[in-house]
């Protein structure tokens, strides 16, 4: 390790560059090792950013439209529609990997820098709202799980903050990194329940033979496909990956590292998604009124149909699944911030040198908390109305996406390929059409 | 709580965040930006409607 000299090299550094230098000489101490058990070391080490997006993108919410989407339609369209949907999002988070690597720089400040302060701020307001929304789905889903266990919403809501805090302010990036991947491994809970649910495989499998829509095409339908879109790429995505990446100091040697690590978090968000339509398709879906039950009367069918073990562990899948993604959130919105407006902005950073960075994402999860918290507050509407509207401002934040990933003067020779191109812009116009046809389904309902 | 663990490496292992300057939008790309313009006042208008009319 000739490479590593003294430590006035880095007296006069920033504390996050000089912890990022540490986590950054650990990979470089690995790669220069031979042999199998280093090399798999070295994976452990570079995998985080991907899987976490992933896995926190099967958020509370997520947990709740995948629910209701089986009890609804059944094992049928979602099946095949859910796999295209995980490609659609390796495909999308890959680039961010890309830039991130390329350029040491987040979404946010990226948006800024090239495109002027009208799009900065306006892919700033959209992230951060639609932050705040997708936490109060966050703290609806820790409420109504840790409720199953006669636990007060006030409580639960208080201890979800309460870890969200600790992990942030206590922890830097490696630390809170490696917690965080040992609460998303809490999500695949829903793979047992869904084999608990004993399916009938044949019907799993015919789903990818037929992709019949029982009710037909139907704005009610449009909007479900919308919802599962929404909670399967979103704009906060994009922001949280490419400044992870930024925070824990991955360069272009890390890029083969970080799509693997994306690929692993892709195949593990599908496997819960699928495993939730098809328990909720497999024990909800046909009996009265199935299409529009909300997630707690889809909690007593299977506490039911599976015993208190089934209704506990869907419960608790759901605390673990808004948990995660609360702190993904909140870093991605203190992240932002810190980008938009050069404050300090690194996990790295001790909280007394860097409170205006942890402050906005702690603050809009305390705003999260006490909006669930409302009495009467109308949190199933709120919980599809932020799926929607993450999948209407999506393609407004892949086309800046794609413009940076073919600024050959930033990216060189990582900036996207053709496949790559097609491949984005045809997600971009999946998403425009269907938002299309969502529109027209609510200006011409009689077409549909 | 957070400590200062350096382990010594050259500034050099760290590269440099890209130099950011603003773009000039050209051509398509001033098409595209416009077309996002229409799409999101156009989405904004068509959400409001579906909302107000209860098909969210």
């Amino acid at each position: 390790m000739s490479k590593h000299v003294a430590y006035t090299d880095f007296i006069d550094c920033e504390e996050d560059v000089k912890i990022r230098a540490k986590d950054q000489a650990r990979v470089v101490a690995l790669r220069e090792k031979k042999g199998w058990l280093f090399r798999l070391m070295l994976g452990l080490v570079l995998i985080g950013p991907g899987v976490l997006v992933m896995i926190a993108d099967n958020d509370a919410g997520g947990v709740i439209t995948y629910a209701q989407t089986g009890a609804a339609y059944g094992i049928g369209f979602f099946i095949p529609a859910l796999l295209l949907s995980g490609f659609i999002a390796y495909v999308v988070q890959e680039m961010t990997v890309r830039l991130g690597a390329v350029t040491h720089r987040g979404h946010a400040e990226m948006i800024w820098g090239r495109y002027g302060a009208f799009w900065g701020w306006f892919s700033l307001v959209d992230l951060v709202l639609a932050n705040i929304l997708t936490l109060i789905t966050e703290f609806i889903g820790v409420t109504l799980g840790l409720g199953v266990f006669g636990v007060p919403h006030a409580v639960s809501a208080a201890a979800a903050i309460a870890v969200d805090v600790v992990v942030l302010l206590v922890l830097r990036y490696y630390a809170w990194e490696r917690v965080s991947l040992w609460i998303a491994l809490g999500n695949l809970v829903f793979i047992p329940l869904a084999l608990m649910a004993h399916p009938h495989w044949s019907t799993v499998v015919a789903a990818f033979s037929s992709w019949r829509i029982q009710g037909g095409f139907t704005p009610a339908f449009l909007f479900i496909v919308l919802a599962n879109f929404g909670t399967t790429i979103a704009p906060w995505m994009l922001f949280f990956q490419q400044s992870a990446v930024v925070d824990k100091g991955l360069t272009v040697h890390d890029i083969h590292h970080g799509r693997v690590d994306t690929a692993i978090g892709t195949v593990a968000m599908v496997a819960v998604a699928v495993a939730l339509v098809i328990l909720t398709g497999s024990l909800v879906h046909g009996m009265p009124g199935a299409s529009n039950l909300d997630i707690q009367q889809i909690l007593r069918v299977l506490g039911q149909r599976l015993g208190p073990i089934g209704e506990d562990l869907f419960a608790l899948g759901l605390v673990e699944a808004g948990m995660i993604a609360a702190i993904a959130l909140t870093a991605s919105t203190s992240w932002a911030m810190g980008e938009a407006f050069q404050w300090p902005k690194s996990i790295n950073m001790p909280a007394r040198r860097a409170w205006r960075f942890y402050l906005p994402g702690l603050l809009s999860a305390v705003i999260a908390a006490a909006v669930v918290l409302i009495p009467h507050a109308p949190l199933g509407f709120l919980n599809l109305t932020v799926q929607v509207v993450a999948s209407i401002f999506m393609p407004a934040a892949m086309l800046f996406l794609l413009l940076l990933l073919n600024d050959a003067t930033i990216m060189g020779e990582h900036r996207n390929r053709k496949w790559q191109n097609i491949a984005a812009f045809s997600i971009v116009g999946l998403l425009v059409a269907l938002n299309g046809v969502y529109g027209l389904s609510v200006v011409m309902p009689h077409l549909f | 709580m957070k400590k200062d663990t350096l382990n010594l490496v050259t500034r050099s292992d760290y590269p440099a965040p890209v130099e950011l300057t603003r773009a000039q939008l050209k051509g398509w790309v001033r098409v595209v930006f416009w077309g996002l313009r229409v799409y999101i006042v156009v989405m904004i208008a068509l959400v409001a409607i579906g909302f107000a009319r209860g098909h969210a």
